[in-house]
C-alpha cells in the first residue's frame, strides 16, 4: 500500500508539530502549511489523501480554504478536518459547499485526530473494549 | 464571520541572514519580483554610491526577471566578476521577491560595466575602484564555496524560527494547561468539605475568574433548588463585571429565565436588537443536579489576546460547572438528610411533650434557649447545633416514665419522684444506640445534676458536671418555671430571674447563671404563645372527638 498523505494547515506551529509527529509515527506522511493560501498551493501540488485544516488562520480561513478545494476538481473529492477554538457549528450551505466531515474543538489529544483520521484513510479500526467474564 | 487572522511578518530568518551578511561586508539588497528594491545595500561613501546608481539597480531588476522564470533561481554573473546569489522569499505559498547577496572579483573592477556604473552616480574612476576594490576581494573558488554556506544558513535560520514558534506555541498551552490542572487540583480538593456550601462557591468561582481572561464569573442559585437556604436564591459574582450592579443584576436574571437543565453550555453574543449589559460575549453554563436546574455559572466581559469565547474557555468552564454541581447534589444531599434526621427528632420529642399538655413545645423552648445560651459562651456554629439537637431529645427518657405519673396533679409520692429521676438515665439508654447522638448523651444524661452535688443521677458536682449538662439545666428549668404546670401556674418572668439569681451557685453554675439572664427573650416567649396556641386547638380537638 502506498503511502498515504495527509496536509496539515494551521498558524500556531505547536499543534502542527505534535499532529504532524503523531501522524508520522503512524505511517502518514505529512506535508504542513502555515495559512490558508499556502495549504491551497500545497494542496493542489501534493494532491494529499485528507487536509487537516484550523479555522482561524492567516489569509484565508479554513472554511475558505475547504471551499476552494472543493471548487477546484484536482481536490473536490479530498476530506476536510477541521479545528477550531471557536465551538464552531458549520451550518447547511457550508456543509454543501465543502468537503468538511469533522469539526473538531481544540484542546484535543494527538490521540483523538489520529482515531478520526483512521477513520477517514479507513485503515484499522481501533478496536472496541471488550468486556471478559468470569466463567465458572 | 471572517476567520482569516491578521498576518504576522515571517521573514524573520531572512532578515537575520541579510543582517549577518551586512556584518561580513557583503553587500545586499532585498528586491520583490518586479525588480523594484525594497532594502538596499547600505554600503557607506563611494562604494555605497556605486552600488546604489540607477545602473546597479537596472541590471539587479534584470536579474529578478530571470529568476522569475526559473524555478530554482540561481547565482548569475552579472557582468566578469560581479555575481549575484538569490535567496528566495515566499509568503502564502508564493513568490514574494528575493534577498541579493554580491560577490565581486578583483576582475569586476576593470571592466566596461564598472565604469559604466561609475559614470551613472558620477563618481570619479579611480577613488571608486579603490574603495570598491575593498569589497572585491573575493576569488571564483571562494565564492563557489561560500554561496552553499548561505543556503545552509538559511535553513538553520528557518528551522531555528519554526522551532521557536513551536516552543512559544507550547510554552503558552503548557502555562495555560498547568493553570487549568490547578483550578481542577484545587476543587477537587475543597469539594469534599459540605459544611460551608459558600466558601465553596466562592473559591470555584474566584479561581476560575483568576485562570481565565474573563473580567467576572458569577453562579446564580436557584430558588427552588434542594439546595440550603444559605446559598439558594444568590447570585455570586467574582471579579468586576463592567455594567453597574442593578443592570448586571438584570441581565443574569433575564438569562435564569429562560434555563433549562438537560441544555448545555451556550454563548450569547450582545447585538444590536439584544444588547448585554456587559462585554460583547457571555457564556451561560447550566448546572444541573440529576435532571433538576440547580443554579447557572455566567462568565463575561472577557479579555486578553483573544477577545472572543474559545472551546478552551467553554471546556474548562464546563468542567468546573460540573465540579460545581456534584457539590451542589452532595450539598443538598447533606441538606435533606439533616432535614430528615432533625425533623424525625422533632417528631420523637414532641410525641414525649405530647404525653403531658402542660409540657407541650418544652423540648423546642429549652433547645432555643439551651443554644442561645451556648452561642454566649463562644460555642462554634457547629457545638451550637448539636446543643440544640440536645435540647430537643433532653426528655426524651420520660417515654419510661408512666403518665399517671408524669400528668399527676398534686403531690408526687417518693417512689413516684423515683420513677421521674430515672428520666436521665432512661433517655440515656434509649439513645446510646445511636451513633450519630454520641456527643448529645452527657446533656442528656445530666441534665438534672446541681452544682452542688445535690441533683441526680449521678449526683455529680461543679465542673464535673458536663458544661452542655449545666447549659440544659438553666434552660429546663427557666422554661418548666416559665410555663403553667399541673401543680401551679406560670411564674412571673421577674420571679424566675430572681429564682436563678438565688439558685448560681446551689443550683446553677454560678458563672453562666448571669450570662443566661442576659439572653434576649423574645423569641422565647414568641415560641411560648405558639405552643400555647397549638395546646388549645388539640384540646379542642380531642374535646370534640
Amino acid at each position: 500500500m502506498t503511502q498515504q498523505t495527509i496536509l496539515l494547515a494551521d498558524d500556531e506551529a505547536h499543534i502542527t508539530h505534535v499532529v504532524g509527529m503523531k501522524l508520522r509515527a503512524a505511517g502518514y506522511a505529512t506535508v504542513v502549511a502555515r495559512d490558508g493560501e499556502e495549504a491551497l498551493t500545497l494542496a493542489l501540488k501534493h494532491r494529499p489523501d485528507l487536509v487537516i485544516t484550523d479555522l482561524q488562520m492567516p489569509y484565508m480561513s479554513g472554511i475558505e480554504l475547504a471551499t476552494q478545494l472543493r471548487a477546484d476538481e484536482r481536490t473536490a473529492e479530498t476530506p476536510v478536518l477541521m479545528l477550531t477554538a471557536r465551538g464552531y457549528v458549520l451550518d447547511e450551505s457550508e456543509l454543501r459547499a465543502t468537503n468538511i466531515r469533522v469539526v473538531l474543538s481544540k484542546p484535543f489529544s494527538a490521540r483523538d485526530i489520529l482515531r478520526r483520521v483512521e477513520e477517514f484513510l479507513g485503515r484499522g479500526s481501533v478496536p472496541e473494549t471488550s468486556r471478559l467474564r468470569n466463567v465458572a | 464571520m471572517n476567520h482569516a487572522l491578521p498576518a504576522e511578518p515571517n521573514d524573520a530568518p531572512q532578515m537575520k541572514l541579510r543582517e549577518r551578511c551586512r556584518a561580513l561586508g557583503l553587500p545586499v539588497w532585498r528586491l520583490d519580483t518586479s525588480g523594484v528594491v525594497i532594502d538596499e545595500a547600505n554600503q557607506t561613501g563611494l562604494a555605497g554610491v556605486w552600488l546604489r546608481s540607477s545602473v546597479m539597480c537596472r541590471m539587479l531588476a534584470d536579474a529578478v526577471r530571470r529568476w522569475n522564470d526559473q524555478e530554482t533561481p540561481e547565482r548569475l554573473e552579472m557582468f566578469s566578476g560581479c555575481y549575484v546569489v538569490p535567496s528566495v522569499e515566499t509568503i502564502r505559498g508564493h513568490r514574494r521577491g528575493y534577498t541579493a547577496f554580491m560577490f565581486l572579483t578583483p576582475e569586476a573592477l576593470v571592466t566596461p560595466e564598472f565604469e559604466a556604473v561609475c559614470a551613472a552616480s558620477q563618481s570619479d574612476k579611480a577613488a571608486a575602484r579603490s574603495a570598491v576594490g575593498r569589497l572585491a576581494t573575493f576569488s571564483a573558488a571562494e565564492i563557489d564555496r561560500t554561496v552553499p554556506v548561505l543556503d545552509w544558513m538559511l535553513n538553520d535560520l528557518n528551522r531555528q524560527h519554526e522551532s521557536e514558534r513551536t516552543i512559544g506555541g507550547f510554552t503558552r498551552h503548557l502555562t495555560d494547561a498547568y493553570e487549568h490542572i490547578e483550578l481542577l487540583y484545587t476543587l477537587g480538593n475543597s469539594m469534599s468539605d459540605l459544611q460551608d456550601p459558600e466558601r465553596f462557591v466562592r473559591l470555584a468561582i474566584e479561581q476560575l475568574q483568576q485562570t481565565t481572561e474573563f473580567g467576572w464569573v458569577a453562579v446564580r442559585t436557584l430558588k427552588q433548588s434542594r439546595l440550603p437556604g444559605s446559598i439558594a436564591d444568590s447570585i455570586f459574582v467574582a471579579g468586576k463585571p463592567s455594567c453597574d450592579a442593578m443592570a448586571f443584576r438584570a441581565m443574569i436574571e433575564e438569562f435564569v429565565e429562560s434555563l433549562s437543565p438537560d441544555a448545555g453550555a451556550c454563548i450569547a453574543s450582545s447585538s444590536a436588537d439584544r444588547p448585554l449589559a456587559c462585554g460583547a460575549q457571555m457564556v451561560v453554563q447550566p448546572i444541573a443536579g440529576g435532571s433538576r436546574l440547580t443554579a447557572a455559572l455566567f462568565t463575561g466581559d472577557k479579555g486578553g489576546d483573544d477577545p472572543q469565547v474559545s472551546s478552551y474557555d467553554t471546556q474548562l468552564i464546563a468542567t468546573a460547572s460540573a465540579f460545581l454541581g456534584t457539590f451542589f447534589e452532595n450539598v443538598s444531599l447533606l441538606n435533606e438528610q439533616n432535614a430528615l434526621f432533625l425533623g424525625s427528632l422533632q417528631a420523637m420529642t414532641a410525641a414525649i411533650d405530647a404525653k403531658d399538655r402542660y409540657t407541650c413545645g418544652h423540648s423546642e423552648r429549652v433547645a432555643h434557649l439551651a443554644t442561645e445560651l451556648s452561642r454566649l459562651v463562644g460555642f462554634t456554629q457547629q457545638q451550637a447545633e448539636r446543643v440544640h439537637i440536645t435540647g430537643l431529645v433532653h426528655d426524651v427518657g420520660k417515654i419510661g416514665v408512666p403518665e399517671s405519673v408524669l400528668c399527676k396533679e398534686g403531690r408526687l409520692t417518693e417512689a413516684e419522684f423515683g420513677l421521674i429521676r430515672q428520666h436521665p438515665v432512661i433517655g440515656y439508654d434509649i439513645l446510646k444506640g445511636i451513633p450519630q447522638l454520641d456527643d448529645v448523651l452527657p446533656g442528656v444524661l445530666s441534665h438534672h445534676e446541681r452544682w452542688d452535688g445535690r441533683g441526680y443521677p449521678h449526683g455529680l458536682e461543679g465542673d464535673r458536671i458536663p458544661l452542655v449538662a449545666r447549659i440544659m439545666a438553666l434552660a429546663d428549668t427557666f422554661d418548666a418555671m416559665s410555663s403553667n404546670r399541673s401543680y401551679r401556674p406560670a411564674m412571673a418572668r421577674e420571679r424566675v430571674f430572681e429564682e436563678i439569681r438565688r439558685c448560681a451557685g446551689t443550683q446553677f453554675d454560678p458563672e453562666l447563671a448571669p450570662l443566661f439572664l442576659t439572653l434576649d427573650f423574645s423569641e422565647f416567649d414568641r415560641l411560648v404563645a405558639q405552643h400555647e396556641a397549638a395546646s388549645r386547638s388539640v384540646a379542642v380537638t380531642r374535646a370534640a372527638a
